[in-house]
């Protein structure tokens, strides 16, 4: 019968453990934003250094198209 | 003001004069004019000759033959006949009943949601007394949101490394570049410069 009996924990500071909730939650929101953001930032990133690797490639081909010409000159 | 008021009509209308009476001889002697056939022929495109019509339409099919080629409805027995039934029409089953009521604008909708969902939140002053199940629940969500935060501190320190080894190479590639350029710079001057 004692088993049965339902028991409850007191909680004096009910209405700040609400409150620091709502502050946990404000938090968990901001530190969503940021993550995305940060994941902007990232997507952005990746892009550019796409923009770079192919203006390297450019750079590349050029250098090439020179050696080339200077390796084998026209006969005059 | 008498604009509008109705204005008293005693003009008499003049009856037409009654046809003159007809005896029987002449009703029965009554010949209709003859219709006038040779004027429609000359109004018609073209004369219907009905034999070469008739020879253009399809042969008109034997009914004894039809007979013998359609079976007989003692042939054909009760479940052919049965399976020409129109079949039975299954109704929608389902749980949820839709209603035509009013159109809600979804933002009041919402708003309707969280005044719904407030009022289970009651703050009172002083202690409250909460269950040991639940009261349990809770120290485990705790001890949950600890370890998720101490791996979120784990997250930023392997995201600081790699923005510092990131840092590290876009150093060297500025490097790089700089080498680069001087270079071009070189052999610019070496192919272009007049001595």
């Amino acid at each position: 019968m004692v088993n049965e009996m339902p028991v409850f924990v007191k909680i004096d500071e009910y209405k700040d453990v609400l409150e620091v909730i709502e502050l946990m939650r404000n938090k968990i929101e901001q530190a969503k934003d940021i993550v995305s953001r940060i994941n902007e930032l990232k997507n952005e990133e990746d892009a550019e250094i796409e923009s770079w690797k192919m203006g390297l490639a450019d750079i590349e081909q050029k250098v090439e198209d020179i050696d080339n010409s200077l390796m084998q000159p026209e006969d005059m | 003001m008498g604009l509008f008021s109705k204005k008293s009509r005693n003009v008499e209308l003049e009856l037409p004069p009654p046809p003159p009476p007809v005896s029987d001889e002449e009703s029965n002697n009554f010949e209709m004019p003859p219709l006038p056939q040779a004027a429609a022929r000359q109004k018609m495109p073209f004369e219907l000759n009905l034999e070469e019509f008739e020879k253009e339409l399809p042969p008109v099919p034997d009914l004894e033959e039809l007979k013998s080629d359609m079976p007989t409805l003692k042939e054909l027995g009760k479940n052919e006949i049965q399976r020409l039934e129109f079949p039975e029409i299954k109704e929608e089953s389902s749980d949820e009943e839709v209603s035509a009521g009013p159109i809600k604008d979804l933002e009041t909708e919402e708003e309707s949601e969280q005044e719904e969902e407030q009022p289970r939140r009651m703050v009172t002053e002083g202690p409250i007394y909460l269950n040991v199940g639940s009261y349990k629940d809770v120290i485990e969500n705790i001890n949950s949101i600890k370890n998720k935060v101490k791996e979120s501190e784990d997250y930023m320190q392997r995201l600081n490394e790699v923005k510092n080894a990131k840092d590290k190479y876009f150093e060297q590639l500025r490097v790089k570049l700089e080498d680069l350029q001087r270079k071009s710079l070189y052999i610019d001057k070496s192919l272009f410069e007049v001595k």
